[in-house]
C-alpha cells in the first residue's frame, strides 16, 4: 500500500492539506466571542497535542510488535513515531503557553493536563536518549519498549486529565458533556486542522523509515567491506 | 493587526517543523553519500 502512495504525493497532499486548514483557519472559522483572535492557536495547540498523543500511541503499537515478534519493521516505526512524536509535543509546549498567556494571564500552570503533558514530553525525551545512546542490540529496543509503554500510558492520563480533575487547562471540546462543544464551522476546522497534522506527521516518520533503512544498509556494507 | 501571540504561536510552530525537516534531509543526503562511498570501496575490494 505503502509503495502505491509515492512519498512526493504524499508530501504534496499533506503540504495542499495544510493550505486548506489555514485558509479554515484566518478565514473561515469565526472569531471567538470572549478571546478574539488569539484563540485561533486553538486550531494548530489541539491537532499538534492530538497527534504527539497517538504518536505514543503508534509508539506502543510498535513496541509490542517488537516484543512479541522481534520484528525489525515494528521496532523502526516505534522509534520514528516517537521522534515525530517528540517535534509536535515541542509544539504543544510552545503553542500552549503563547496562548495561555493572554488567555490567562500566566504562561503555565502546574495543574494536572500541563504537568502531564510535560512528563510526556520528558519521556519522550527519555526514549529518544535511550535509542542514541545504549547501543547493546536486543536490549536497547527491549528498554526502549518499556519507556514506550510507560510512555503511552503517561498519554492516557495526558488526555484523561481534564476529565478526572478540575485544572486550569479549558475543560475538553470533544466528549466533554453538557456545555461543551463548539460552533459548527469552529468543528469543520479543526478536522481538518488535525487531518492535515497527522498527514504530515505520517509523511515525517515514512521520511524517518527511510533513514533507519539507509543506516542498516550503511551498516551492513560496512561489516562487508571489514569482512572482505 | 495580527495578535502578536498568535503570530509566534504559528511562526515557532513552522520554525520547528522546519528545522526538523532540514535536520531529516541532511541525515538522508549524508547517509547516502556514505553508502555510496562503500558500495564503491565494496566493489573495489572484491575486484583486487
Amino acid at each position: 500500500m505503502v509503495k502505491k502512495f509515492p512519498m512526493s504525493i504524499h508530501l504534496g497532499v499533506a503540504l495542499a492539506w495544510m493550505v486548506i486548514a489555514l485558509y479554515l483557519i484566518f478565514l473561515y472559522a469565526p472569531e471567538e466571542l470572549t478571546m478574539g483572535e488569539v484563540q485561533r492557536i486553538f486550531y494548530i495547540h489541539f491537532s499538534l497535542a492530538m497527534t504527539a498523543l497517538f504518536a505514543y500511541f503508534f509508539v506502543f503499537v510498535g513496541s509490542i510488535g517488537y516484543l512479541w515478534k522481534r520484528s525489525r519493521a515494528s521496532d523502526d516505526f516505534a522509534h520514528a513515531s516517537a521522534e515525530v512524536g517528540f517535534i509536535y509535543c515541542c509544539g504543544v509546549l510552545i503553542t500552549g503557553p503563547l496562548w495561555a498567556k493572554p488567555a490567562w494571564g500566566i504562561w503555565w500552570a502546574w495543574d494536572a493536563r500541563l504537568t502531564s503533558t510535560f512528563i510526556l514530553w520528558l519521556l519522550y525525551i527519555a526514549y529518544l536518549m535511550l535509542r542514541a545512546y545504549v547501543t547493546n542490540p536486543g536490549r536497547t529496543e527491549s528498554l526502549a519498549a518499556v519507556v514506550g509503554a510507560l510512555g503511552f500510558i503517561t498519554s492516557i492520563v495526558d488526555y484523561m486529565a481534564i476529565r478526572w480533575w478540575r485544572t486550569q487547562h479549558p475543560q475538553p471540546v470533544i466528549g466533554g458533556g453538557e456545555g461543551s462543544g463548539l460552533e459548527p464551522r469552529m468543528w469543520i476546522t479543526v478536522f481538518v486542522t488535525w487531518g492535515a497534522f497527522l498527514c504530515l506527521f505520517f509523511y515525517l516518520v515514512r521520511v524517518r523509515l527511510g533513514i533507519a533503512r539507509l543506516r542498516r544498509e550503511v551498516t551492513r556494507l560496512r561489516q562487508e567491506l571489514v569482512a572482505t | 493587526m495580527v495578535n502578536k501571540f498568535l503570530f509566534l504561536a504559528y511562526a515557532f510552530v513552522w520554525i520547528i517543523f522546519m528545522v526538523y525537516a532540514w535536520s531529516l534531509s541532511r541525515r538522508q543526503s549524508r547517509l547516502q553519500r556514505e553508502m555510496e562511498d562503500l558500495k564503491a570501496r565494496t566493489e573495489k575490494a572484491a575486484g583486487e
